[in-house]
């Protein structure tokens, strides 16, 4: 009996000292990496930082762990991208997409991320299309994809191509309903697009109308779907809002109207119902 | 033999407890910093309709949204790229209230902390630019020059420096300068390819610039430039439309 004790004791405390060592083992590349992820800007596209050598060391101590391998790669590319150096950097994801195809998380972001610099850095809209196309292609079920048709319409955009731009926003809002941050930023871009052609030089007095009523709704849609914690897409809607009124108007009367109503609500500013303040909401119709 | 059985228990036991009452504590802060960010953020908002209102409530959002930058600020549970943004706005909301020389320091130490802040860039570019442009009201060139070669010396957003660089060439241009005012543009051009927007109207003034100074091969090879890195950005057109004017005039 006292083997026996003994033995399970030793065992006891030996399966606890195993899953501690392997504990300890698998969480430490992952945690160094993302102690090292927790330093890099939330706008790291932006520059202003340089962490390539920590990450080229990180990376050549766990060779064989692909996982860290294929994020330490793509945060390799974001560093080229933030220094400028835009040839490395689409090499360096398009070198993670070829090499860890089996990281998908990582690649779709790459794939990505490749479109984006051809659209906003290299102002090569054509080549960005294809390359969007391919990551909502290979990565079709990915949270990335709504906003890789985003960027699609906003390529079509910078060709000039509206009606498509248009048709690409409303496709995105149509097939990815869930998706709230991607839908509120498709109604967003829809609404300003609409109004850069409604206040297009030469456009005739309804067409000009109808646009700006259709920039009003993609405002409101965009209004309803946001989150509190997008604050900024948020701000984006009631400024569009507001200055879509003031064009349609004229004056800014619905648009202080719309202020009004979002601040105090329909019982207006004594928040007392059925008094004089109380507001209709001037989207209400729409 | 038993009591150590016991003790290995009691060990374990005793380390799952206090893993787990630190998870606890550690979701715990980190429901609280959410909270934080969720009351700004919706503070923000109030505070944003109530200026376009010019509420009477205004002062007040103002001064409760400073002091939660400022708990956001402190919070030991904040992450370096939120402590971060929180002094980026509360710069931002400083300058907004008319606290400006407050706003200016704040917005220069937070880019001193990390370059290219968004909002710390605009609050030291716009105070900078209107000072700029008082003296170039004033004919003072030199000294907006100076104003600019200050800026270009900080870690603005590119967006910003390539502003400047602009400007750097259109005073020039004003005071008469060509060399200088043509350097500036091409600097601008050059180090700057990847905002096309400034790149290509870089190339575009550079060539109206060279116009007026009648040289035509210049411009052209300015323009020509524009066409072909930057086709569709909006000084695209101008310039196909410019070398469409300028066909048939050369130097020669």
């Amino acid at each position: 009996m006292r083997k026996l004790n003994l033995l399970l004791s030793t065992a006891g405390i030996l399966i606890l000292l195993v899953f501690l060592v392997g504990f300890a083992s698998t969480q430490l590349p992952q945690e160094r990496l993302d102690s090292l992820k927790k330093e890099i800007p939330t706008e790291w596209w932006e520059g202003g930082w340089d962490k390539m050598s920590q990450l080229e060391d990180l990376k050549s101590q766990y060779p064989d762990n692909i996982s860290i391998q294929a994020q330490i790669q793509y945060y390799v590319a974001c560093q080229y991208y933030a220094n400028r150096d835009l040839p490395r950097a689409i090499q360096a994801y398009q070198r993670l997409i070829d090499i860890y195809p089996s990281a998908w998380q990582e690649c779709q972001k790459a794939q990505f991320e490749i479109g984006q610099i051809y659209l906003y850095r290299m102002d090569k809209p054509d080549q960005a299309i294809l390359e969007y196309q391919k990551a909502s292609q290979y990565y079709p079920k990915s949270f990335i994809t709504p906003m890789t048709r985003i960027g699609i319409a906003r390529a079509y955009k910078r060709l000039g191509q509206y009606d498509t731009a248009l048709q690409e926003y409303q496709d995105t809002l149509n097939n990815y309903p869930e998706y709230k941050k991607e839908r509120t930023q498709a109604n967003l871009d829809m609404a300003e697009l609409l109004t850069e052609q409604a206040l297009t030089k030469g456009t005739d007095a309804v067409t000009k109308k109808a646009r700006l009523e259709g920039a009003l709704a993609a405002s409101k849609r965009a209004l309803l779907s946001c989150n509190i914690e997008d604050a900024e897409l948020m701000k984006q809607a009631i400024d569009g809002i507001y200055s879509t009124f003031t064009c349609l108007d004229s004056n800014q009367t619905r648009a202080n109207q719309f202020v009004r109503f979002q601040k105090y609500g329909p019982e207006g500013e004594d928040a007392i119902p059925g008094t004089r303040d109380d507001i209709i909401d001037p989207l209400r119709d729409l | 033999m038993k009591s150590y059985f016991k003790i290995a228990l009691i060990l374990a036991f005793g380390i799952l407890v206090v893993f787990q009452v630190k998870s606890f504590a550690t979701k715990n802060a980190q429901l609280q910093s959410l909270l934080l960010q969720r009351e700004i953020q919706s503070l923000e908002i109030q505070a944003r309709l109530s200026k376009a209102l010019k509420a009477s409530d205004e002062v007040s959002l103002i001064n409760k949204l400073t002091s939660l930058y400022g708990e956001a600020i402190n919070d030991t549970n904040s992450t370096r790229n939120e402590k971060l943004k929180a002094k980026d706005s509360l710069a931002e909301l400083l300058f907004i209230s008319g606290q400006k020389d407050l706003a200016y320091s704040l917005a220069l130490e937070n880019l001193n902390n990390q370059p290219r802040m968004y909002r710390s860039s605009t609050i030291i570019f716009a105070m900078t630019n209107e000072k700029a442009s008082e003296y170039i009201n004033n004919r003072q060139f030199d000294d907006a020059i100076s104003e600019c070669q200050y800026l270009l010396k900080l870690p603005l957003c590119e967006g910003y420096l390539a502003a400047t660089e602009y400007e750097m060439g259109r005073i020039y241009g004003m005071k008469g300068d060509n060399k200088l005012c043509i350097e500036a543009y091409q600097r601008l051009a050059d180090n700057y390819p990847f905002i096309p927007n400034w790149a290509s109207r870089a190339y575009l003034s550079m060539a109206e610039k060279y116009v007026k100074m009648e040289n035509y091969a210049k411009a052209t090879e300015s323009l020509n430039l524009l066409v072909t890195k930057y086709p569709h950005t909006r000084y695209s057109a101008k310039a196909k439309a410019l070398l469409n004017k300028m066909s048939g005039k050369t130097n020669d």
